[in-house]
């Protein structure tokens, strides 16, 4: 029973607050991404729960061990039995595959488990190559198995397939996922790529200048954001400044109702999703179609001169210079001015 | 941070106590010393003879590094090497070459002549780089345009290398002010020699560290020079672009001039040399040769060269360390202070410690460790270089990953950082061994008394004349410079360019 629990930690590297009162609890062998643009403390975070930084203040706690912060003596990082995927694998290149498997472990078990942890992660008889003959995707694989092979209760991802080309990555993160379950370890996934938290994590954590905003799963996180910059880093979408009345806004793609009932100035958030060409409803012209294969987005631009962007599924029958109609389904994200 | 602060002291060393001596004499010692119509006449023998192996080296460098960078040649690899090669020769030792040899070279020419050769790999080199780096784009851009192949050359090619070419030529220019053993082999005087002789000549020992000084303001302006030209240079660049294929532009009808170029640049850079070596080693071996006091210079040089290279390295890690791990501007003053035995000649050096022993320590005067000490600060820089690359190809986030995997702090520097980065170190103290033993000047002064290494044994039988008995120390020198040399060869992709 190892969750992770992060209490009011704060961290300043001089002027700069890195970590202001964070607090988070990770439930036992779940996966909760850390998602936030670069900057934002949540790389500093991974390395408090490490032990690489020591927090200002706060706490952090490991199952029944507190590991850092007041009333007890900070654990050092050899002593916390936290595995760590850095950024861009970080193989220790004076060794071939098998030695940085087999690192963590004590000479007898070496053999067996760094085997076993080779077959785990999909890389078989990788054993004596070197790390520069490896793929990036390999890397990645042999550095979740060092990280996992001292069967650590906690395993931290720094960003692990940032520097990976698109369709390995989601391949790579279905099989880490895979292996994590299948280990029953926490997982903390450090990412500003929301495709990948979203995607990835049973818990998403979205950070911003040092905070914890909001702390959801992926479907609220996506669906419910808190406010419209969560909204706008975790999706694409149209906005507008509204005044609502109870509940519904006049927007030049009609009246929209509001997911909760609000009245006064605000703005409203249209994700493409929730758009579609249809028969009835406001008109505009298209101006562009970015074809993607699988779908395709195209891109209206309304009389008032706003632009809309909507998704649409292949095949894709308008072409820039049409005019089409739009309507709305289902209640549109409502955020009052502050 | 600390440990890395010796290193800043004992460069800085020698320039301070030189300072301190000069300035015992005051301003009228100075002016006395300034007045002095020598002193100008030293002044100009030192400018004329550099100025005119700077231009003797772009002249006869840019091409040479065209052809091997851009013309369809045969035999490329062993050109480039033999282009190179001079470099390992020290120059002392081709002087001694050339005024033992039946033309018995000596004075302006003959120093001019020995420094253009030694020092030209110095612009080749990095022009060769710059050439291969340039945009090719460029020259079809202009053949485009209409411009022949020649006229593309000179429009676009040359001014492309010239960056490197111009850094390269200020090299050899502080190569010929800090020359010492060549201008004294060949008796052609210049302030290194002037420095040396008023030293041993006379009591007046400020009257020396004014004379040293001038020759360090004069290596200032020229660093300084260098910097603004180098500033200037990078602005000039667009873009890196990858490293282009070598050869290809035919020579045609030319071919016998450039072949006839390189053979000639060839010859007389490392033919007579290696001829004149060989010759005295296989034929003029029936002349007595002195075992016992050549095996004595033999061990001298490498036990000498041996402290100085471990000195140097320790020295040298702190510092390494601080750059690669904790960059920053304060890293950024450690470094140029401890560069300091870049900027300075080694017959200052040795002068320096001279009177850092004499104020501070005596006991140190003429002993191993005063020795040891020059070395250090001399080449530092080399040392310096190495181990920061070294330190930089084990970066900390290995650290971090090991001790997540239970190792502690001190383990994970014995497991991780120490193997990745001990090859870098090492190659580095193998460049400082090198160097060190063949170094002259300041060995020549610091030595301890009754101590010779190869060098100073060859120096001192050269400059009486006596040719024929300095020989088997050339020789000798040669062989055993070579077992480093070779070492390091092996190990040269571990230590970056810029120790050249």
């Amino acid at each position: 029973m190892t969750d992770v629990v992060i209490e009011g930690v704060t961290k300043r590297f001089g002027a700069v607050v890195a970590l202001d009162d964070v607090t988070l609890a990770v439930p036992d062998g779940t996966l909760t991404a850390i998602l936030g643009p670069s900057g934002c403390g949540k790389t500093t975070l991974l390395r408090v729960v490490a032990g690489f930084e020591r927090p200002d203040s706060g706490r952090v706690r490991l199952g029944d061990r507190q590991v850092a912060g007041s009333g007890s003596a900070e654990v050092p990082p050899e002593r916390r039995r936290v595995g760590l995927v850095p950024q861009e694998s970080a193989l220790f290149p004076h060794l071939d595959v098998a030695g940085n498997v087999g690192f963590g472990l004590p000479r007898k078990q070496r053999q067996t488990r760094v085997r076993d942890l080779l077959e785990l992660v999909g890389l078989p008889g990788f054993e004596r190559r070197r790390p520069h003959e490896l793929s990036g995707g390999e890397q990645a694989r042999v550095a979740l198995a060092r990280a996992l092979a001292p069967k650590p209760e906690v395993v931290l991802l720094d960003e692990p397939f940032a520097a990976l080309d698109a369709a390995l990555r989601a391949e790579i993160r279905d099989d880490v996922r895979q292996v994590l379950q299948a280990t029953a370890a926490t997982g903390v996934l450090v990412t500003h790529d929301q495709e990948e938290a979203l995607s990835m994590a049973d818990h998403v954590a979205v950070m911003r200048r040092g905070r914890v905003i909001q702390m959801a799963t992926p479907v609220d996180v996506y669906g419910s954001p808190v406010d419209l910059e969560v909204a706008q880093f975790v999706g694409d979408g149209v906005s507008f400044a509204v005044v609502a009345r109870d509940g519904v806004a006049s927007t030049p793609l009609g009246e929209l109702r509001l997911r909760n009932g609000a009245s006064g100035p605000g703005v409203v958030l249209v994700r493409p999703e929730q758009l579609r060409l249809a028969a009835a409803g406001a008109t505009g012209e298209v101006s562009n179609v970015v074809f993607y294969g699988h779908d395709a987005v195209v891109q209206v631009v309304m009389p008032e001169g706003d632009m809309v962007s909507v998704r649409v599924t292949a095949p894709v029958e308008v072409q820039a210079g049409d005019v089409v109609r739009l309507s709305v389904t289902g209640a549109a994200h409502f955020y009052p001015k502050a | 941070m600390l440990p890395s602060l010796l290193a800043v002291l004992v460069a800085l060393l020698p320039v301070v106590y030189l300072f301190v001596r000069a300035s015992e004499a005051g301003p009228q010692g100075w002016l006395e010393v300034l007045a002095r119509p020598r002193t100008w006449e030293l002044v100009g023998n030192t400018l004329l003879l550099a100025v005119l192996v700077t231009a003797a080296t772009l002249i006869g460098g840019v091409p040479t590094a065209w052809l091997l960078a851009r013309a369809q040649l045969r035999g490329r690899a062993v050109w480039a090497a033999l282009m190179a090669l001079p470099l390992a020769v020290p120059s002392y030792v081709a002087a001694f070459v050339w005024v033992s040899g039946p033309l018995r070279l000596s004075g302006l020419f003959g120093a001019w002549m020995v420094l253009t050769l030694s020092t030209m790999p110095l612009v080749i080199l990095p022009t060769v780089a710059a050439f291969r780096r340039g945009d090719r784009g460029h020259e079809e851009v202009a053949r485009g345009l209409g411009l022949g192949p020649w006229r593309t050359a000179w429009r676009v090619t040359i001014p492309q290398a010239l960056p490197a070419a111009s850094a390269g030529a200020l090299l050899a220019f502080l190569y010929v002010l800090f020359d010492f053993g060549a201008v004294s082999i060949l008796r052609y005087e210049t302030l290194t020699r002037a420095v040396f002789a008023t030293y041993r000549a006379s009591f007046d020992r400020s009257a020396t560290a004014t004379l040293a000084l001038l020759l360090v303001v004069l290596t200032v302006a020229a660093v300084a020079a260098e910097q603004l030209l180098r500033g200037r240079a990078r602005k000039h660049r667009v873009g890196a672009g990858a490293p282009r294929p070598l050869g290809g532009v035919s020579l045609g009808r030319w071919a016998p001039v450039a072949y006839g170029w390189l053979s000639f640049v060839a010859v007389l850079g490392v033919g007579v040399p290696a001829a004149s070596l060989t010759y005295y080693t296989v034929i003029g071996r029936q002349r007595s040769v002195d075992f016992p006091e050549l095996l004595g210079a033999m061990s001298a040089t490498v036990w000498l060269s041996l402290l100085g290279a471990a000195v140097t390295v320790l020295l040298a890690i702190p510092v390494g360390v601080l750059l690669a791990r904790y960059p920053g501007r304060r890293a950024m003053v450690v470094e140029q202070l401890s560069y300091a035995g870049h900027a300075l000649p080694g017959i200052v050096v040795g002068l320096g410690l001279v009177f850092f022993a004499l104020t501070v320590a005596p006991g140190l005067y003429q002993t191993t460790a005063i020795v040891v000490l020059a070395y250090a600060v001399l080449f530092l820089p080399k040392a310096i270089g190495a181990t920061r690359t070294a330190v930089a190809s084990a970066p900390p986030v290995l650290d971090d990953v090991a001790r997540s995997l239970g190792r502690s702090s001190w383990g994970a520097i014995r497991s991780v950082t120490l193997p990745l980065a001990a090859p870098g170190v090492l190659a580095g103290g193998l460049l400082v061994l090198l160097t060190a033993m063949k170094e002259l000047p300041a060995t020549l002064i610091l030595r301890p008394t009754g101590v010779d290494t190869l060098a100073t044994e060859l120096w001192t039988r050269t400059t009486v004349g006596a040719y024929s008995a300095a020989a088997p120390f050339a020789a000798a020198l040669v062989i055993v410079a070579a077992i480093p040399a070779s070492w390091l060869a092996r190990a040269s992709d571990r230590v970056s360019e810029e120790e050249l």
